[in-house]
């Protein structure tokens, strides 16, 4: 019964239990594992719990410190105040859950409630990696599919025009071959690096290949992408790469996914064969 | 935008072990504490993040801590990497993080108890003992601010955000803490206006209205340092100057300002006191 998600944590009887601390138990644990099923973020999940206990023991304030592979230590507040010179000292607080004024250990079940936290904070780092090439922290192929098909169906239905931008590494696989995978990786990293600040607020980057990225562009000319590809290549002073690219517009051009896709990659393919020429 | 991704990635730069937003005016506040294993280059970085989330100017305030070199005290950094004036000396700080069942509760946080000791847990990365700063500002012992005669602002830190082409001046009085921005295209000028915009947040009045009439390199020495004269128009009264060194001509011109204002007006606080 205590793991069973339920909508209203008040409909459930804990009368069955022997004791007021396991009825509150009870009660607040079903309440997250009501609030984890509901398929919230784990970071919103955390700032919910802490707004439940808040409100459950009516307390003033509750933090709670975690250390997650991936995270390292993490500190979340109740009601994501702003940290204040008064209470930096939370920063280097052990993991744990914390509360003004202070709870008695037996009334609150915090082994649940960090555990339910963990869980819910791996799932956001495995979705998070899921959509994200490690690599470059760019979105991966799967995302941008996702994205490529979100955007030519808001144009079909908005008359939003976009342009589809393939980008590819010139001589990619010498400098692999010549410079080693390392040289090549941090090449790409660059690349990644120099697309995320050279791109506005709303543009979409994704590493679609090993060294072929994808970019959608929201009312973009096709006739700036020349410019947008100069800046990109010059972006990451550390890492001078040359780049040919291959553009489609939607809907002017193509208002199909497969059909932009393939006008793009063509037009990146020519480039790339005047460039071996 | 949706505040839980932004978080998530910004808590997952290596070394942030804080992040929090508020919004201020027609801008969004981001607070980020990070630790000695954080990148130099972390609040450009986290600023790059926001922006990708967040179609409204970002402001990034970064703290940046470092554990001690020898003593027990700690060091906290800007993001510009210079150093805030030393903390007055707190009283004997109590030992320790909070771990309440083996030590007691550190006295700037007093209320805080924590449900679950854990023992598992090993040290904390970071040096255990408590900031001074936060010490200091909760510690009923605390000596009061400085006075406004003795040395006032202090800069604490200087950004320059890329995306929203702004200049964030970060100044304090030993107590409190204020912020100015103004645009990078005007060039150190910018840094004038937005040290001036940063003293206006203190509760001072300056007796006469000043604005940034020019801002000058003067030379660069062979350690890396610049040097930078300022000017300030006052209405009506002739102009004066300030000349101050730092970390490259922003942070010099910054400076300076200061320079300007601390040699030539007289400023009192609001309630009347000087």
């Amino acid at each position: 019964m205590l793991f069973t998600a339920s909508e209203d944590v008040n409909d459930i009887d804990f009368t069955g239990l022997d004791s007021d601390d396991a009825r509150s138990h009870a009660h607040l644990t079903n309440a997250l594992v009501s609030d984890l099923s509901c398929g919230v973020s784990g970071i919103a999940f955390v700032y919910r719990s802490l707004d439940r206990i808040l409100h459950y023991y009516d307390l003033r304030d509750a933090v709670i410190v975690i250390d997650e592979a991936g995270l390292g230590r993490q500190v979340f507040r109740a009601g994501r105040e702003i940290l204040t010179d008064d209470n930096l000292a939370l920063l280097d607080a052990t993991p744990g859950v914390y509360t003004d004024p202070p709870l008695e250990p037996d009334r609150i079940d915090d082994g649940a409630l960090m555990s339910l936290c963990l869980v819910a904070l791996q799932v956001d780092l495995l979705q998070y990696d899921a959509w994200h090439d490690s690599l470059t922290g760019l979105y991966d192929r799967r995302s941008f599919d996702r994205l490529l098909e979100l955007a030519v169906a808001r144009s079909g239905r908005y008359g939003w025009r976009f342009a589809l931008v393939i980008l590819d590494v010139d001589r990619f696989k010498a400098l692999n071959d010549m410079e080693g995978h390392a040289a090549g990786d941090a090449a790409l990293r660059g690349l990644g690096e120099g697309l995320r600040r050279v791109l506005r607020f709303g543009d979409d980057a994704a590493r679609i290949g090993g060294d072929e990225f994808a970019l959608i562009l929201p009312e973009t000319d096709p006739g700036d992408v020349p410019e947008l590809v100069k800046r990109i290549e010059t972006a990451d002073v550390s890492t001078a790469l040359s780049l040919s690219f291959g553009c489609a517009s939607c809907p002017e051009e193509a208002d199909e996914f497969d059909t932009l896709f393939r006008m793009a990659d063509a037009r990146l393919y020519a480039a790339k064969e005047k460039i071996t020429e | 935008m949706n505040l839980d991704d932004l978080e998530l990635e910004l808590r997952k730069l290596p070394g942030i072990r804080w992040a929090a937003f508020s919004d201020v005016g027609d801008r969004l506040l981001v607070q980020l504490h990070a630790m000695q294993s954080a990148r130099s280059d972390v609040a450009l970085e986290a600023s790059r993040i926001a922006a990708r989330h967040c179609e409204l100017p970002i402001s990034v305030d970064l703290v940046r801590w470092l554990p001690p070199p020898k003593s027990t005290e700690h060091t906290m950094l800007r993001s510009n990497g210079s150093a805030p004036p030393p903390p007055p000396p707190a009283p004997p700080a109590p030992p320790a993080s909070i771990e309440p069942s083996a030590r007691p509760a550190p006295q700037s946080f007093p209320s805080y108890t924590s449900l679950r000791p854990s023992s598992s847990s090993g040290p904390s990365s970071w040096s255990p003992s408590l900031a001074p700063v936060a010490v200091a500002a909760g510690h009923p012992a605390a000596p009061p601010p400085p006075a406004w005669h003795e040395p006032r602002l202090e800069i604490l830190g200087l950004l320059t955000l890329v995306d929203t082409d702004e200049i964030e001046v970060h100044l304090t009085d030993g107590a409190a803490r204020t912020i100015g921005r103004a645009s990078r295209r005007h060039g150190l000028l910018g840094a004038v206006e937005a040290t001036l915009d940063a003293v206006r947040g203190f509760p001072i009045t300056i007796e006469l209205p000043v604005a940034p009439a020019w801002a000058q390199p003067i030379q660069s020495t062979s350690g890396g340092r610049s040097v930078v004269a300022v000017a300030l128009a006052r209405l009506g009264r002739e102009e004066c100057y300030g000349l101050a060194s730092g970390n490259g001509e922003v942070e010099a011109a910054a400076g300076a300002t200061l320079d300007a204002l601390h040699r030539n007006l007289r400023p009192a606080r609001r309630d009347g006191s000087v």
